[in-house]
């Protein structure tokens, strides 16, 4: 293992990690949608009143 | 209650993003990707395959989600008619068309390697994999097991194994499939990804701690397996610049980043398309994206060239490396055989693998079921039949075609390698220049959790699109010849070809069917409209 192969390892490795890692992060620290918004209202038909 | 009207929906942002991840983690990401690696000089590999996820991965896959929800939110959950609702064009129904046979043709070889993960599982289990340590033995074993003799093989002198078990995965796909959405697909996912990564880093513990197993070989050590991954390497006289200049290693790079993440499948779209109107698909995506690279770069990378490298040297993983099918089924085997408690390991290797490809196969059946159900207004009990029928033929084909797994071959390279490459580049043409790359940032911003970065809006529009057609063009340049050739002088491939033809014909008169259901269902609407005014 060459130096150069360690820093392409650890940078590959690290990066992959730390930005899976943030992602997790925010996402699970976000609250929950609340179920009752699952509506067909939802859904644009484009019909007006 | 019409199909548009009685939509399913995601049970959480969470299960979203795992059923997303589980679609694009799959084989390639523990086969593929560290084959490629290897092969195009460890640690240089990574400098295209970094670049082309920045440039056609990420952006690709924002824009399949918003589409996907843009879609949605007029009530489509089918490529044809999430195209045809951001898309005012006749033309736009008939793109969505690709979009169901490629997943729907992919699912059809895709499950046979998945049950040949569960067999070698099972045979792990009870002990019918323990052949010792010559490596001819295991190619030996699986030529039998698949029969890729002779064609008919294993169609002929009874019920052979790979078949039982082609049936086992197919009837555990369509169950999960037609228990629906959330309770199906999200539930699995949800365990299934977990699982997945826990026996990962399972195995890579146990992949590191190896030391040097084999003191007759004292270089066959977990350092320089490392390095033979990662050390990157030049050929004599160039400098790292000259390799970088290979254009094969630019292309492969790309497919890879392409099929990892499953982009260009129409997977995404579907299933991005239950999203809500205001449900992030920003950091969604991203999170499913980070996920897979985890997946490929992290697990992938540190366990499987490295493992094979300790115990078997170079040659051997050179020999196989691009091959996903020689590296899973040729070469791993053998190592578990010299691993302490191997039999172990191979248990959890092969459910490693079948849990990857189980939860991309069922991805790819969920994009015709959405558009079965709402293109006829049928229920899942109709979708999951006509499906399971024509998914079955297609299956029994490539079961049938197996002289060096000719049908296999010839689907995976029309349509698991140029249809999707085509489907991709059309989406992200979609996204920047038909819905128009300020309008469809500003879908993608609605809800978002995080902002696109601003420098994307110019790769959208301008460089993933000269950046695919590049790559395309150098693929077709580079394999197209061979494969027409080998259309043209093999039955088998030719039928194949034939097949993937009728399979497009049908798909097509089916959207164009359900094109004309929905333009006649929105002259009422506007006629409503006309009569309310």
């Amino acid at each position: 293992m060459t130096p150069a192969g360690w820093v392409f390892l650890v940078a590959s490795c690290g990066g992959v990690t730390a930005l899976v890692l943030w992602c997790f992060w925010r996402v699970l620290r976000l609250p929950a949608p609340s179920k009752e918004m699952h509506t067909p209202l939802d859904i644009d038909t484009d019909e007006r009143p | 209650m019409s199909a548009r009207e009685s939509r399913e929906s995601w049970g959480s942002r969470l299960g979203v993003i795992l059923a997303v991840a589980g679609s694009a983690v799959g084989l390639g990401n523990f086969l593929r990707f560290p084959g490629l690696a290897a092969k195009y000089g460890g640690g240089v590999f990574l400098i295209p395959y970094f670049v082309s996820l920045l440039l056609i991965g990420i952006p690709i896959c924002w824009c399949e989600w918003t589409i996907g929800r843009a879609g949605g939110v007029r009530g489509y959950n089918s490529a044809p008619g999430i195209f045809r609702a951001v898309w005012p064009s006749l033309a736009s129904r008939y793109v969505g068309v690709l979009a169901l046979l490629i997943p729907v043709t992919i699912y059809m070889y895709y499950v046979y390697i998945e049950a040949w993960c569960m067999a070698y599982a099972w045979y792990y289990l009870t002990g019918a994999l323990d052949l010792g340590p010559d490596p001819a033995r295991y190619a030996d074993f699986f030529e039998r097991f698949v029969g890729t003799r002779e064609d008919g093989l294993m169609t002929s002198g009874g019920l052979q194994p790979a078949v039982v078990f082609l049936a086992i995965a197919f009837v555990l796909n369509f169950v999960l499939i037609y228990r629906g959405l959330s309770k199906g697909i999200e539930t699995f996912c949800t365990y299934a990804m977990p699982a997945l990564v826990l026996i990962a880093f399972v195995v890579l513990a146990r992949v590191l701690t190896l030391g040097t197993p084999n003191p007759a070989h004292p270089e066959q050590n977990v350092t320089n397996g490392l390095g033979f991954m990662w050390n990157p390497k030049v050929p004599e006289g160039q400098s790292i610049w000259g390799a970088l200049a290979n254009p094969d290693m630019w292309l492969q790079a790309s497919g890879q980043i392409f099929f990892s993440l499953s982009v260009g499948f129409g997977v995404i779209l579907t299933y991005a398309s239950y999203l809500r109107r205001t449900d992030d698909v920003v950091l969604s995506g991203l999170t499913a994206t980070a996920t897979n690279e985890f997946c490929e770069v992290v697990l992938g990378g540190l366990i499987t060239i490295p493992a094979a490298f300790i115990f078997l040297g170079a040659d051997p993983i050179q020999k196989v490396a691009g091959s996903s099918i020689g590296l899973g089924f040729y070469t791993l085997p053998v190592i578990f055989e010299y691993i302490p408690v191997g039999r172990l390991f191979g248990i959890l290797w092969f459910v490693l693998l079948f849990l990857a490809a189980i939860t991309s196969s069922l991805s790819m059946l969920q994009p015709a079921i959405a558009f079965i159900e709402e293109g006829f207004d049928v229920g899942r009990r109709a979708s999951v039949t006509l499906l399971g029928m024509l998914t079955a033929v297609g299956s029994l084909l490539v079961v049938y075609f197996s002289r060096n797994l000719t049908a296999l071959d010839v689907m995976d390279f029309w349509v698991g390698q140029v249809m999707i490459f085509t489907l991709g580049t059309i989406t992200v043409i979609v996204f920047g220049w038909v819905m128009g790359v300020d309008r469809a940032l500003e879908e993608a911003h609605r809800g978002a959790e995080m902002r696109i970065p601003r420098v994307f809006r110019f790769v959208i529009k301008y460089v993933s699109p000269a950046y695919l057609l590049a790559i395309f063009v150098g693929f077709l340049w580079q394999n197209v010849g061979d494969y027409a050739r080998k259309v043209l002088a093999d039955p088998a491939a030719t039928l194949t070809v034939i097949f993937i033809a009728v399979l497009f014909a049908f798909f097509t008169l089916l959207v164009h069917l359900a094109g004309q259901r929905w333009d006649a269902a929105d002259a009422r609407r506007a006629a409503r409209r006309r009569g309310a005014a």
